[in-house]
């Protein structure tokens, strides 16, 4: 039995020391997550809140599956808690095809890796409309299809396709004109 | 890797692993929060056992009280009678009466004493059957012994000889020993609307995402409640349905194990004339970068608690059989989740992430059930019931709505039910 499988019979016994330990492992990397769908760092906490409420109420039904398998099971639940915010607070969050802005070009294929940091590209990431920064999480760090993000989303699969690619282009124009000025405000200043 | 773009790539190989800790107050308001959902998981529980140990005493205290009603107490009826009687059954409607014949026992020739009673025995020895008609009558002046007034009635036969005074004898109550037939037990008026019953209902499911599992078992104990031709009927049922769940692996490959390089060392050999390097190396796992996809299957077993809430209306009845129709409400609790396969491996590979694309089961859930009731009566107490039902879910047995139309079912109940 691994260290993490303990703490889970703990936490549904109840014991508030094992829901300490596992909030303390878990809430940073899920805090990114929430950060990456919603820029509002405020909100994102009471996300982070209500994701660890159902975590918690679901431990019983969750089977381990091996190292990996928890946080795998509880990015999930935030994710879909992050969604369900989105739907419920940003209703203008639209997948229409034509919502790109006109004057909206592919940037330049440069390498822009090595200049910018994590913390910027989610800072950068966070500046996106909500539709397409919401496809582009879905694609890019959750691996979700086209068609998954389609059902997620209720919209059709092309739409999601068109979205990742306008996403895509914005992101890159910014960065470069980020990598330009080099204007960069903390995503989450740390206390 | 999956993403085909160099500069998704990058993202997700950036930002991916992103973390932000957070602050000491929010971390405090998150904990509190937690806290304080841990007590309502702890109080629901509570509450689900209580409820499950309240159904479980009521089904036991109901099959109490009917095997109690069953043998009559008879603690304070004493051994030496004076008059024991082999109760004959006549129909009667409201009031209970048995005639009895008289028989003397040792004690009453023993208490002869008065000449009333000496008068009553030369009676009885000259008159072969006099018959008794034994009226119910509590008497609570005597504690220790439950005594019946007695009113001996003339011998038809003997209505032309003479005239005999009506006279009252104390008897007590049968002994328990005495035989008695279940017909004759004491049931109190209000308990004779009630009946208790086992069954079993096959159940056949349809409208779900897996349509090779649609059989549900569900069996359990009801009581119910019945003035001809209305009844009302609960109880507390168990439900075990079985169904596959999908389960999507990302995951990166297993390529085997490398020798990593962790440092060289040069030193001059033993002549001094040549450097010899010294090559230290350490076993490093390596994965492949492309993500790969998997979908796997577990079948899982679900295990409900179901109450039900039946009205029932008659509209023929036989002697033999009756038949109706019943409808009602059904509450159905997801009690427990088991898994019956074993956990899918995927060996040495790295597991990035696991979805469950089959959602999970909701924990409650309404159906409403439609019936068509046949009644077989199978002895004075004993009775099989025959109902094949129609259940309509109002909501998805699935926390997401997994299929566009809401679950329906056929199921046959069979039920054997005991007239309390």
């Amino acid at each position: 039995m691994t260290n993490e499988q303990e703490i889970l019979k703990r936490c549904i016994k109840g014991d508030n020391r094992a829901l300490t330990a596992l909030y303390d492992r878990y809430a940073p990397k899920l805090l990114g997550v929430c950060l990456r769908y919603v820029p509002a760092k405020s909100d994102a906490e009471d996300i982070l809140q209500d994701a660890f409420i159902k975590i918690l109420r679901n431990l019983e039904r969750f089977e381990y599956r091996g190292e990996g398998s928890v946080e795998g099971w509880m990015r999930r639940i935030v994710v879909n808690s992050s969604l369900n915010f989105l739907r419920d607070r940003e209703k203008n969050m639209v997948l229409v095809e034509n919502m790109m802005p006109a004057d909206v070009e592919a940037g330049d294929e440069d390498d822009v890796s090595p200049r910018v940091s994590p913390e910027e590209i989610i800072r950068l990431i966070q500046q996106l409309p909500a539709g397409y920064r919401t496809v582009l999480n879905l694609f890019v760090f959750e691996h979700y299809s086209h068609k998954e993000i389609s059902v997620l989303l209720n919209c059709s699969e092309s739409n999601s396709k068109s979205q990742l690619l306008r996403a895509r282009m914005l992101l890159k124009k910014n960065m470069m004109q980020f990598i330009a000025n080099k204007e960069f405000v903390p995503v989450y200043e740390k206390q | 890797m999956k993403n085909n773009d160099p500069f998704l790539d990058f993202l997700e190989s950036t930002a991916g692993t992103y973390e932000a800790a957070p602050p000491a107050d929010v971390r405090r308001r998150h904990l509190a929060a937690l806290a304080e959902e841990t007590a309502a998981i702890r109080r629901k529980r509570l509450r689900r056992t209580g409820l499950l140990l309240s159904a479980v005493l009521m089904v036991v205290s109901t099959t109490l009280f009917w095997w109690l009603n069953q043998t009559p107490s008879m603690e304070d009826c004493f051994s030496n009678q004076i008059v024991s009687y082999q109760p004959v059954e006549k129909a009667a409607q409201g009031a209970r009466e048995v005639l009895a014949s008289p028989t003397t026992t040792a004690l009453e020739t023993s208490r002869e004493a008065t000449p009333l009673q000496k008068e009553n025995r030369t009676f009885d020895q000259q008159l072969p059957a006099i018959e008794f008609e034994v009226k119910e009558h509590p008497l609570t002046l005597l504690p220790v012994r439950k005594l019946l007034p007695v009113v001996a009635k003339p011998h038809a036969s003997l209505s032309g000889f003479r005239k005999i005074p009506a006279k009252v004898i104390l008897l007590p109550m049968p002994d328990s020993t005495a035989p008695t037939k279940p017909s004759q037990r004491k049931v109190m008026p209000w308990i004779e609307n009630f009946s208790a019953g086992v069954h079993y209902t096959p159940e056949w499911m349809f409208n779900t995402l897996d349509q090779t599992d649609r059989l549900v078992h569900n069996f359990g104990a009801e009581l119910s409640w019945s003035k001809k031709p209305f009844s009302v009927r609960s109880g507390v049922s168990v439900s075990l349905a079985t169904g596959v769940t999908d389960l999507a692996y990302t995951y990166n490959e297993n390529l085997g194990v490398k020798q990593k390089l962790d440092s060289v060392s040069f030193a001059w050999d033993e002549e001094g004339r040549k450097i010899v390097p010294t090559w230290y190396f350490s076993e490093k796992t390596v994965f492949d970068t492309a993500t790969d996809f998997t979908v796997t299957s577990v079948r899982k077993r679900y295990l409900y608690l179901q109450i039900p809430l039946i009205l029932g209306f008659d509209f023929h009845q036989t002697q033999r059989v009756s038949m109706g129709l019943r409808a009602g409400p059904v509450m159905q609790i997801l009690l427990n989740t088991s898994q019956l396969d074993a956990n899918p491996s995927l060996g040495n590979n790295r597991v990035i992430s696991i979805n469950q694309l089959t959602p999970e089961r909701l924990s409650l859930h309404w159906q409403a059930l439609f019936g068509f009731n046949t009644t077989f009566v199978l002895s004075k107490r004993f009775n099989l019931e025959i109902e094949p039902h129609v259940k309509y879910y109002f909501n998805s047995v699935y926390e997401k709505a997994a299929t566009r139309q809401k679950p329906w079912s056929l199921e046959v109940r069979s039920a054997l039910i005991i007239k309390l």
